[in-house]
């Protein structure tokens, strides 16, 4: 395989983050050889996975064969942007999908089974390789195709070592009707990048949850294009950081098509000098009538050197629209810790509870077959923020 | 009869004032006490201190509760020990289930015993329920969410019924009820009273009063108690109001008339 020079602008970022191996001017995305392959299956049964997929170090590992294809879905979506480099909200500058065009060959799932979750894990791999000159960077590159009417549930998992990195490319095509529930669980110890593109068409249907410590210099960056009429988006995030972590979220629905509907709603934690920015950007074009859109978060600071930001923001080019949007920020209620200390709760159980009643609203409507995993992820993002 | 609260010469200021200065009282096992007192005289805040919220500045004086110093103790070690708050404004926890919370507080309470499963739990809070009248919803509601104050109330009793604290103390408790509420209540409290439980009820209400028939009525005024009584005291203070106490304790404190009896206490 051959090696990709890395830019000078991502290299001095890394050297900036403190990386142990940032100063690496290369990568070597690396071929997932059996033991790779081994440690990853190993990796999935702790965290209680079966996936179909796995993109270990990069390269997409097919488990099952009705779930998944190898296609190159990338070819015809090159199109679409991602002008995310340096998005200004944020303190610092970080990568997002620098491998559409670099990076392994793609994979696209068939999640139109019997409402069971496909299941899909990026690793990082990391422990099995040198780390002293290698920066481990796992590109996944993933498409999910929906044909029209389909219903389907995908499960993302990223989850690597301390020091490696994800950059993930999700592009999902929901063609008339189709229906799409996705997870995306970023798991401790592991950085990522994300970005999420989407496009719908008539009718079509994609809700999407975001669960997990944004760890690092985490970047989401989601394009969601409703193209046809009667689209539907959701979007639920329970996202939180700590210790040094210094992230984004950026979201930007499009509206294009008459009686669109989108509704985002997210709950951010920021613990220890964590620093959360999150901007949930809204277009409604002309041709958008008739539409209806919801920007809503709620953040929670939980230490005094903790920093959240939340932006909503509509741009709107037709009058018959209906919008609304809310940003609130604030820490754990005082009288609330109160109250629970006074029923025999401990300190501790008691923030516990109020993290939980606070994250709890962002699994309502959630696919069955997600709950379980969502659940397991609250848990996790609630124990780290607790217990830094 | 061993004291089980005991409060001693007791100085708390909030926020610059001196709200309570030279507070004693003394609570026996299976006794009821009510404290009476106008507005902003101190009353939620000795309540506060007693269960340990923070924010006060306890300048003086002693607590002690079943023998131990309770002001050093957490709030939950409070709970822990025994003691109960029945909070004037109970706290309002969406997201939060009531029975999730009911469930775990009562097993922190409740330590060392057989964790009740899941089922026999559930069963127990429903009968509790029906004793303070609520119905089985609003045990799937977040804690005290959208509650009437009547409701946050009887919740409070729920609490009281379940966790079965040596010592309540309930700071309008009556607040928001209605007559049938207040009657409920009182029979509560007078049963839990017989199965040797303390009280320290905080309220105005004469109807309360008349129904649990306290051990003895205090009034709290200018930060210490000035009369303590039975209960032609409530009847006077709702005939003429606080305002005579006050002359009755800028006397006292000129030393020319000693009010403050120790009937039924101690
Ligand atoms: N956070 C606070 N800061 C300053 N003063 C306070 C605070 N909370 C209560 N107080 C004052 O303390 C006094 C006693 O209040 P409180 O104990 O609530 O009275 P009561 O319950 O008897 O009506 C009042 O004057 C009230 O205004
Ligand atoms: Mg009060």
């Amino acid at each position: 395989m051959a090696e990709h020079r890395l830019p000078d602008a991502l290299t001095a970022e890394l050297g900036r983050l403190g990386a142990r191996r940032a100063a690496a001017a290369c990568f070597a995305p690396v071929e997932p050889t059996m033991q790779l392959v081994a440690e990853a299956r190993q990796r999935a049964g702790m965290l209680g996975l079966h996936p179909a997929l796995m993109v270990v170090a990069g390269q997409p590992v097919i488990l099952d064969e009705s779930s998944c294809t190898q296609p190159d879905p990338f070819r015809h979506k090159r199109h679409m942007e991602l002008e995310v480099l340096q998005p200004s909200y944020a303190n610092s500058p970080a990568l997002v999908a620098l491998n559409l065009d670099q990076g392994g060959p793609a994979a696209a799932l068939s999640p139109g089974k019997d409402g069971q979750a496909v299941e899909v894990l990026f690793w990082d791999g990391s422990s099995a390789v040198p780390q002293d000159q290698v920066l481990q960077v796992c590109q996944g590159r993933l498409f999910i195709p929906m044909a029209a009417g389909e219903h389907g549930v995908v499960a993302i998992h990223s989850w690597g070592e301390a020091g490696a990195w994800g950059n993930h490319v999700v592009v999902c095509h929901l063609q008339r009707d189709a229906r799409l529930d996705l997870g995306v669980f970023a798991h401790l110890g592991h950085q990522t990048t994300l970005a999420i593109l989407a496009e719908l068409e008539e009718g079509a249907v994609l809700n999407m949850w975001s669960m997990g410590r944004l760890m690092g210099l985490h970047r989401t960056h989601a394009v969601i294009l409703l193209h046809g009429a009667g689209a539907q988006y959701t979007w639920r995030g329970a996202v939180g950081v700590m210790e040094q972590d210094d992230s984004a979220c950026r979201l930007q629905v499009r509206h294009l098509a008459p009686a669109t509907r989108s509704m985002v709603r997210v709950r951010t934690l920021a613990a220890q000098r964590g620093r959360l920015a999150f901007q949930g950007h809204v277009a409604i074009a002309q041709t958008a009538g008739g539409s209806e859109a919801l920007v809503k978060s709620d953040g929670l600071l939980l230490d005094q050197g903790a920093w959240l930001e939340s932006r909503p923001e509509f741009f709107i080019e037709t009058d018959d629209v209906q919008c609304a949007h809310g940003a609130t920020v604030g820490c754990l209620d005082r009288e609330a810790l109160f109250y629970l200390r006074s029923r025999g709760l401990g300190e501790r159980a008691a923030r516990r509870g109020l993290l939980h009643a606070q994250l709890q609203d962002v699994r309502d409507g959630m696919t069955q077959t997600l709950e379980p995993m969502a659940q397991r992820m609250t848990d996790q993002l609630v124990e780290a923020v607790l217990n830094p | 009869m061993d004291a089980l609260l005991s409060i001693k010469d007791l100085k708390v200021a909030n926020g610059g004032r001196q709200v309570l200065d030279g507070f004693s009282l003394t609570v026996g096992a299976g006794q009821i006490h009510v404290l009476m007192g106008p507005n902003g005289s101190g009353k939620t805040t000795l309540a506060s201190v007693l269960a340990g919220r923070e924010g006060y500045e306890v300048n003086g004086g002693s607590v002690t509760f079943n023998g131990a110093d309770l002001l050093v103790l957490l709030p939950e070690e409070r709970a822990r020990k025994g003691l109960f708050l029945g909070f004037q404004h109970p706290v309002e926890i969406p997201g939060l289930a009531n029975a999730t919370f009911l469930r775990e507080a009562y097993n922190t309470l409740h330590e060392g015993e057989d964790e009740l499963d899941a089922a026999d739990f559930l069963a127990m809070a429903r009968r509790l329920l029906q004793e303070v009248e609520l119905s089985d919803a609003f045990l799937s509601r977040g804690l005290n969410q959208g509650f009437s104050g009547g409701e946050k109330k009887r919740n409070e009793m729920l609490q009281l019924l379940l966790f079965k604290p040596r010592l309540a103390i309930l700071d309008e408790i009556d607040s928001g009820l209605d007559v049938d509420g207040l009657r409920l209540i009182a029979k509560l409290i007078v049963r839990r009273r017989n199965e040797g439980a303390s009280f320290l009820i905080i309220s105005h209400n004469p109807q309360l009063l008349r129904y649990v028939a306290p051990d003895a009525i205090h009034v709290l005024y200018g930060g210490r108690l000035v009369v303590s009584g039975g209960a032609d005291i409530a009847e006077t203070i709702a005939e003429r109001g606080y305002e005579w106490l006050g002359n009755a304790h800028d006397q006292e404190r000129q030393g020319a008339v000693a009010l403050a009896g120790s009937v039924g206490n101690g």
